[in-house]
């Protein structure tokens, strides 16, 4: 038998990842003075399941660190200690703390050993005030705990604690060393192993635990401590405690029943308090069903890299049918129409497989603005909308480093001082909003603050400064564009949150890189908005194929907004090789793709010819188009891979019949006719 | 081949955790039946190449040489290396392996 220790590793950290954001969020959303029990449970199995994981899979670092929060956050939960805004911050600090080592064990990269010692003191410090600080609620005072109660957790008890694992104890990977370090820790500890007799060798089973421990504990800790020791491995039949005053003989468990006095039964202990799936991170084939599984993502790659080869083959298909008579062939068209609609709903399906909630980079942002704001001595409130807007993986990962640099830039040059902000008469917190929404076959992600705004003359001055081309009559617009440019920066000092210069030409670059665009609107003393768009997804896109003489382009179908056979009159020539076309009261500009990409034999004449109109960043466009041949689903294949960039496109399929189209991009279509 | 025979020693080897040991058995069968046309009253077991071992492998261990000693025979580990004494000590699964007396280190 052959077990991949790796695959297990990989669950944990992915697992220890998700509790420690699900820590992090309940941190920074609780309300100190007013705790919600379920949050304070909810943190404590957050950490108690790393804990459980870490000794489970040897990593006994992690296991100190989170055994010592998890201690810390027990009393916090069961109200013996009030919990503080300066615990909340310790708290946060162990969780960055966990993940480091989490990191360093996953990727071999160094661990700040000094920095995990100082949150153990710290941890270990509030654990120490604690005596002298309880929780004074009313609600405790007035209905103290059972005088016996007391006084076993205030006295040492000696516990004899059978334990009879299950029999696939060594194929869940679970490693009992750890479980006796963590009793040892707790008292006066002694344990004794037994093995049941096998003597015949022909039917063994190696992987089948025959192990029995007994144990004997002296401790001031109660019986439920040290069942919580078990939560991982032990079963209702599985583990009995009882009190003892003296050792007793090794003796199976399974069919005995507790002497009276004393007994403790044993119970399903990761059940305890819980009836979610996954509390108490449940073990493979309990009753709980699973609601997802975790799958590599170059499968899923694999498996859309397939199915955009099935849609091209689908689109073939179709080509060559419509060479035949409908009639004679009707069951193949019926066919081929059927195959359509299932390749389009597979693909749909396929592409919903990539697609995750930009939550999972927004909620980075509640603790990164906390820390930055109370670093930077400023009051600044956080809002996140649309944090269920999903976008492809990949443009996810790529797009937590350009937010990140925006939300810091907001918040070190938007957003002013509470002093600087109540002399202009605004409330001294400022507001910096995370938005995102789904329009059309993009998503747009937006950051916006209430702060200072861009300061035109300052940024027009320091490009004068860094020799870029500059004038007084450059629009606004044109004036944000500036701070784009590599190592720009008017802060007037380099601090460690922003001002070297280094940020916005990288959230460009990133931007770009992920077929995205960014705008920035600003208004003097009111604020500023950076807005992303980004496309959906990178791999499959819905366009209408035009022809232009013998070629055909894709024009993506959420860019355009209408198409037209304008009449004579409807056309005004502007100056030289510059033709606009009315349309209902306005004038847009006509660019004919067959010059744009020297195609001959594309018609001329606008009025023989077809004008769409598309849209992007605000402005229409005509484009010249000889006819329009139908709506197509195309994968999108990248042009820079194979070829190099063209502009106005961005990249191009294979059709039906086997050629090349070119897809065009509405922005770059835009952006190519400011240009020229 | 896991598992070397050599007069009354016989040499363990290879992986003995979970991972590895479904590979072990076939090697270990195969000796306990020639241990059953042999005439020996003793068998030192070399664990020097075991190169790592848990639970599951000691378990495995302990079953054996029990099947051993149910063929009559004495068995005896030799070479233990400090990594598998420690696992056999915070196991505290000693007793299993002494025979009423420790280890010996040849």
């Amino acid at each position: 038998m052959n077990v991949d220790l790796s695959q297990f590793y990989q669950v944990f950290f992915d697992e220890s990842a998700e509790n420690l954001a699900e820590m992090e969020r309940i941190f920074l959303a609780i309300d100190p003075a007013n705790p919600d029990d379920e949050e304070l449970n909810a943190v404590f199995r957050a950490a108690h399941s790393i804990k459980g994981g870490a000794g489970t899979f040897g990593f006994p670092d992690i296991t100190v660190v989170t055994h010592t929060l998890e201690s810390l956050l027990d009393l916090v939960r069961h109200h013996e200690i009030a919990l503080t805004r300066e615990m909340v911050d310790v708290f946060l600090q162990a969780g960055d703390a966990i993940t480091m080592q989490l990191t360093g064990h996953r990727d071999g990269s160094s661990v700040d050993q000094q920095l995990i010692e100082r949150v153990c003191e710290q941890l270990s410090a509030i654990s120490g005030c604690s005596v002298a600080s309880p929780v004074t609620k009313q609600v405790q005072s007035t209905s103290p705990a059972p005088p016996e109660l007391n006084a076993e957790a205030a006295s040492e008890s000696t516990y004899r604690i059978v334990f009879t694992p299950p029999h696939d104890l060594y194929t869940r990977m679970v490693r009992m060393e750890p479980i006796f370090e963590e009793l040892s820790a707790m008292g006066d500890f002694t344990l004794t192993a037994g093995i049941e007799p096998h003597h015949e060798f022909a039917n063994y089973d190696p992987t089948r635990c025959l192990a029995i421990w007994e144990m004997t504990l002296t401790t001031d800790r109660t019986p439920d401590d040290i069942r919580e020791v078990f939560m991982f491995v032990a079963d209702e039949d599985e583990i009995r405690i009882e009190k003892s005053t003296a050792p007793a003989a090794i003796a199976p468990t399974q069919g005995e029943t507790a002497p009276d006095g004393g007994a403790i039964q044993g119970r399903r202990l990761y059940d305890k308090n819980e009836t979610a799936p996954g509390a108490y991170g449940r073990r493979p084939g309990e009753k709980a069903e699973t609601s997802s599984i975790r799958v590599g993502v170059t499968k899923v790659d694999q498996l859309i890299n397939q199915m955009g080869e099935l849609v091209i083959t689908q689109a073939m298909l179709a080509q060559a049918a419509k060479q035949l008579d409908p009639v004679q062939f009707e069951n193949l068209h019926r066919g081929l129409s059927l195959l359509e609609r299932t390749t389009r709903d597979l693909q749909e399906s396929v592409m919903s497989i990539r697609m995750l909630p930009i939550s999972f980079i927004f909620n980075r942002f509640p603790r990164l603005v906390r820390d930055l704001a109370d670093k930077l001595g400023k009051q600044v409130e956080l809002k996140l909308v649309g944090e269920s807007t999903e976008l492809d993986k990949g443009l996810v990962e790529k797009l937590a480093d350009p937010l990140t640099h925006l939300v810091r830039n907001s918040l070190d040059h938007g957003i002013e001082s509470p002093e600087a902000r109540i002399a202009t008469g605004k409330s001294p917190g400022g507001t910096i909003t995370l938005k995102a929404v789904q329009q059309g076959g993009r998503v747009v992600v937006e950051v916006g603050d209430d702060g200072a705004g861009l300061n035109r003359d300052r940024i027009l001055a320091k490009a004068a400064q860094n020799s870029l081309p500059v004038s007084d009559t450059m629009s606004d617009e044109e004036v944000w564009q500036l701070i784009f440019a590599p190592g720009f920066s008017t802060a007037e000092q380099v601090t460690d949150v922003s001002g070297r210069g280094v940020g916005m030409d990288v959230v460009l670059k990133n931007v770009h890189a992920m077929g995205g665009r960014v705008s920035i609107f600003s208004t003097h003393g009111l604020g500023s908005r950076v807005v992303i768009s980004l496309p959906l997804t990178m791999a499959i896109l819905d366009g209408l194929s035009v022809r232009v003489g013998n070629e055909t382009f894709i024009v993506p179908l959420n860019s355009i907004i209408e198409s037209l056979q304008p009449l004579s009159s409807d056309l005004n020539e502007v100056g030289r090789n510059n033709t606009t076309v009315h349309v209902r009261g306005e004038y847009i500009p006509l660019m004919r793709l067959g010059d744009i990409f020297s195609i001959p034999g594309a018609v001329q004449r606008p009025e023989e010819a077809v004008v769409m109109l598309i849209e992007a960043e605000g402005e229409q466009l005509a484009l010249l188009v000889d006819e329009l041949l139908g709506q197509h689903q195309v994968v999108i294949k990248s042009l820079e891979t194979n070829y190099r960039k063209v502009d106005g496109t961005a990249g191009a399929t294979i059709l039906g019949d086997g050629r090349v189209a070119l897809i065009l991009d509405a922005v770059d279509m835009v952006r190519l006719w400011r240009s020229r | 081949m896991k598992t070397e025979v050599s007069d009354t020693r016989h040499q363990l080897s290879g992986d003995w955790t979970i991972a590895g040991v479904m590979n072990q058995i076939d090697s270990l069968s195969h000796y306990l039946q020639e241990l059953a046309s042999a005439c020996k009253k003793r068998i030192h077991i070399d664990c020097e190449r075991i190169e790592a071992i848990d639970m599951s492998g000691l378990q495995l261990l302990h079953v054996w040489m029990e099947c051993v000693r149910m063929r009559g025979m004495e068995a005896q580990l030799l070479n233990l290396t400090d990594s598998m004494r420690q696992t056999i000590e915070r196991l505290r699964l000693g007793h299993c392996f002494t025979d009423n007396s420790p280890p010996d280190v040849v």
